[in-house]
């Protein structure tokens, strides 16, 4: 399976949830605790596990920007992932050899699961939004 | 390059004709010329600056003294004159040696006395080269000449006095020691590119919103407004640091004061200790935090194990069942078409009906074959993505133990330190408390001013990236307009060029601090050798920088002497850097300097330039100590006596 090739696609995102991406992501250093994620591929493999998690599955509308190449995904963690996703929904092994499909289920998940991620780490107080998402990722109750 | 002779004419107190002359040798670098307050010292250190630079020493003159060139005119032989047409002349020309040709170069004026005012009525500026014949021949232009040999843009690094020594050790002295790093680099010209083609790039900028309509002229003003806001935000971040640097000398000073009071040394230092340990735990935070960022993102995808497992049970029991076909069916059939003979004996030959329904088998099977090799690559890379997952459960459970611990440690530390602040703020004594009370103030408003600066560097950070996504849409939109798009590819071009000087700049900018620092350091060493332990150097923003042993700040340990001895080291560097090996001229160069350093500075001075030449007044400068010291080495003493009643100057060599 690491055979995939998954170059010279884009991965593709709702414009309206682009602000909740920027959000996440970009801040330095100074800002960690109120900007848990570095980088985008991270955020939008979270978001996507969110959606499969709690099955809010959402096609992208037409109204859509590119926000990374799909290069960019790490072969060990990243597509393994994206490929039990997309079974989740397609339930046919034949389909987890294409690459574009798979994608383009993922991009559904993560459409759906964003707003998850994004409650998850901004709502409620307390804890900053780093803590929130360790919380999360620790399983610990909030 | 060597001079060797400074001849005057009705020049300040200098009536009539004198002359100075410099025999200076290897072994005998220094000429010494003593001179009390008034008494005509100052008066041969213009004359030489006047005679190499005329005109532009005159506007320096004019803009630091307040003092005019006419204001030079001997008074007395001004006096004498007997009518308004007759006129005066006054001269001062140097002669020098440089690579093994002589020059001569002089300023002549011709004044005239009308209504009760100096008038220049004619003036001249020359240069002459002596032949080997002993004919002088004159030289053209004489600017050019002399910026090969005596560049204008660093004579105040080799000509220069007590005073300026003084002022580069006071503190806010930064903009003076950048601008004599940037002048040493002698590139002007590319600093000044870059700023013209800044604005050219604003002009084209401005065009271009001026001729856009619509959707591409909103764009415009868009990009134009954060291009302004930008500038903003860059100037206040300038403020600010130089703000910053100003209450870090504040502070370091007050806490250079309160560890030396015996009521509060064991406080200062207890409170110097929690400083310490407070930075190492902050730091410390920020490392565990910045990994933590970098886990998190794995450790959060656990929400994904369901989704993994259901794919991965699903694999094995496929495996289990042999639907995920093991190699051996591919290498069988491989060896019967081989051998063209069947496991039941039947044989075939290539080509016919058995051997096609084989070769149609083993399609499949190699077909089914790498299916079944990925889908078994899939199982196992799916089992290695969730141990990833967990190891980064594990170490992010470490890394937020380690992040509470070390919140708990800062917060003790922190009391402390606000205990011993508390302390030193009472202290009995009004003074020290007084002292201690500022020195809590100036440490909260430089947090203030540290978070103010982070949120102008965000600020920066954001509109340059709000820029560059204006500029992509900049040259979709622009495209529509033909017009528009020829201004925006300029303003683009433009902006590139400027920004790519600019870094050219910062680098040779760069490379010249770092020489700059290490000569500095070096040649501080030599007038203090019991600073040897310190770490000279100049920091980014262009401040002297003294660190102990341990690390800290000690710039304000210093006495104000090491101070002054280490702007003499800064001095001498530039000229060194600037590899031009002038003479080194220094009126009253022990005027300001405290006495501890007097002696160490004066054994140097005969070893900073090949030709040395001291102003200095009798006494205070000119000592048994001074004497000792540089006598050995002075080809030439000259001491200057002032006539009162004639108001004149004579020069008599010892």
């Amino acid at each position: 399976m690491t055979t995939l090739a998954f170059t010279n696609l884009r991965v593709l995102i709702d414009e309206d949830t682009h602000q909740i991406y920027t959000d996440l992501t970009r801040g330095s250093v100074d800002k960690a605790e109120d900007v848990p994620f570095t980088k985008m591929p991270d955020l939008f493999i979270a978001a996507a596990c969110a959606g499969a998690h709690f099955n809010k599955y959402k096609e992208i509308s037409k109204k859509r920007r590119d926000i990374f190449v799909a290069d960019a995904f790490d072969s060990k963690i990243h597509i393994p992932i994206l490929i039990a996703l997309a079974y989740k929904r397609s339930k046919k092994l034949e389909d987890l050899s294409d690459p574009k499909l798979i994608l383009n289920i993922c991009q559904g998940w993560a459409n759906g699961g964003i707003h998850i991620i994004q409650d998850q780490v901004y709502s409620g107080k307390g804890l900053r939004p780093l803590y929130r998402l360790v919380d999360f990722a620790l399983e610990k109750e909030q | 390059m060597k001079f060797e002779k400074l001849a005057l004419e009705n020049f300040s107190s200098y009536r009539g004709k004198h002359q100075i002359e410099f025999h200076t040798s290897t072994d005998k670098p220094v000429t010494i010329i003593v001179g009390g307050n008034g008494k005509g010292k100052t008066s041969i250190f213009d004359a030489i600056n006047w005679a190499l630079y005329g005109t532009l020493y005159e506007s320096i003159l004019e803009k630091e003294n307040q003092k005019s060139i006419t204001d030079y005119v001997n008074e007395t032989a001004l006096k004498e004159l007997s009518s308004a047409d007759e006129s005066l002349e006054m001269s001062s020309a140097l002669q020098f040696e440089h690579e093994s040709q002589r020059y001569r170069i002089e300023q002549e004026l011709v004044v005239k006395q009308i209504n009760g005012k100096t008038e220049i009525t004619d003036r001249a500026s020359s240069l002459y080269k002596s032949s080997a014949s002993g004919n002088w021949s004159e030289i053209k232009p004489i600017d050019s000449f002399l910026n090969e040999i005596l560049p204008s843009n660093v004579r105040d690094y080799f000509l220069f006095n007590g005073d300026r020594i003084n002022k580069l050790s006071l503190p806010g002295s930064s903009e003076e020691i950048r601008d004599g790093i940037y002048r040493v680099v002698d590139l002007e010209l590319l600093q000044n590119g870059s700023i013209h083609l800044f604005e050219i790039a604003k002009k084209f900028g401005r065009s271009a919103k001026a001729s856009s309509e619509g959707e591409v002229a909103d764009i415009e003003n868009q990009y134009s407004q954060a291009r302004d806001d930008l500038d903003d935000q860059k100037e206040k971040l300038a403020n600010a640091s130089e703000e910053k640097r100003a209450l870090e000398t504040k502070i370091e000073k007050i806490s250079a004061k309160l560890s030396k009071m015996d009521e509060t040394k064991e406080l200062q230092s207890k409170r110097d200790i929690l400083k310490e340990r407070l930075k190492n735990f902050e730091d410390t935070q920020k490392d565990t935090i910045a990994e933590m960022r970098s886990t998190v993102a794995i450790a959060s995808m656990r929400i994904a194990f369901g989704e993994i497992e259901e794919l991965g049970r699903l694999l094995e029991k496929k495996r289990e069942k042999g639907e995920i076909p093991s190699s051996i069916s591919e290498s069988l059939l491989k060896d019967i078409l081989a051998l063209q003979k069947c496991i039941c004996g039947t044989e075939f030959k290539e080509g016919d009906r058995v051997y096609k329904e084989l070769k149609n088998r083993l399609d499949s099977e190699i077909e089914k074959q790498v299916k079944g090799n990925d889908l078994l690559d899939l199982y196992f890379e799916l089992e290695g993505a969730k141990s990833e997952i967990k190891k980064a459960q594990n170490r992010l459970s470490d890394l937020e133990s380690k992040r509470v611990m070390l919140e708990k440690n800062i917060s003790e530390i922190d009391s402390e330190y606000s205990d011993v602040m508390h302390k030193l703020t009472n202290v009995p004594d009004e003074n020290i408390s007084k002292l201690a009370e500022n020195l809590q103030k100036h440490n909260s408003d430089l947090s203030e001013l540290e978070y103010n600066i982070q949120v102008t560097k965000n600020k920066i950070r954001e509109k340059e990236e709000q820029i560059r996504t204006l500029q992509i849409k900049r040259g979709e939109l622009g495209a529509k307009q033909e017009n528009v798009r020829k201004f925006q590819l300029r303003d683009n071009l433009a902006q590139k060029a400027a920004e790519e000087l600019e870094i050219i700049f910062q680098k040779f900018a760069e490379d010249s601090r770092l020489e700059i620092q290490e000569y500095t350091s070096e040649e501080f060493v030599k007038f203090i050798p019991t600073a040897k332990a310190l770490k000279i150097g100049i920091d980014s923003a262009f401040h002297y920088d003294v660190r102990d042993q341990i690390g800290n700040p000690a710039l304000q340990q210093l006495s104000n002497g090491q101070k002054q001895a280490l702007s003499l080291a800064y001095i001498t560097s530039i000229s060194r850097v600037s590899e031009k090996n002038p003479p080194l001229v220094i009126d009253m160069p022990f005027g300001r300097l405290d006495e501890d350093v007097q002696d160490n500075i004066a054994q140097r001075l005969p070893d900073l330039a090949s030709q040395v030449i001291l102003l200095v007044l009798p006494g205070s400068e000119w000592n048994k100590h001074t004497q000792s010291i540089l006598k050995k080495k002075a080809s030439d003493i000259y001491t200057l006596e002032f006539d009162n009643k004639n108001r004149q100057t004579t020069i008599t060599r010892e």
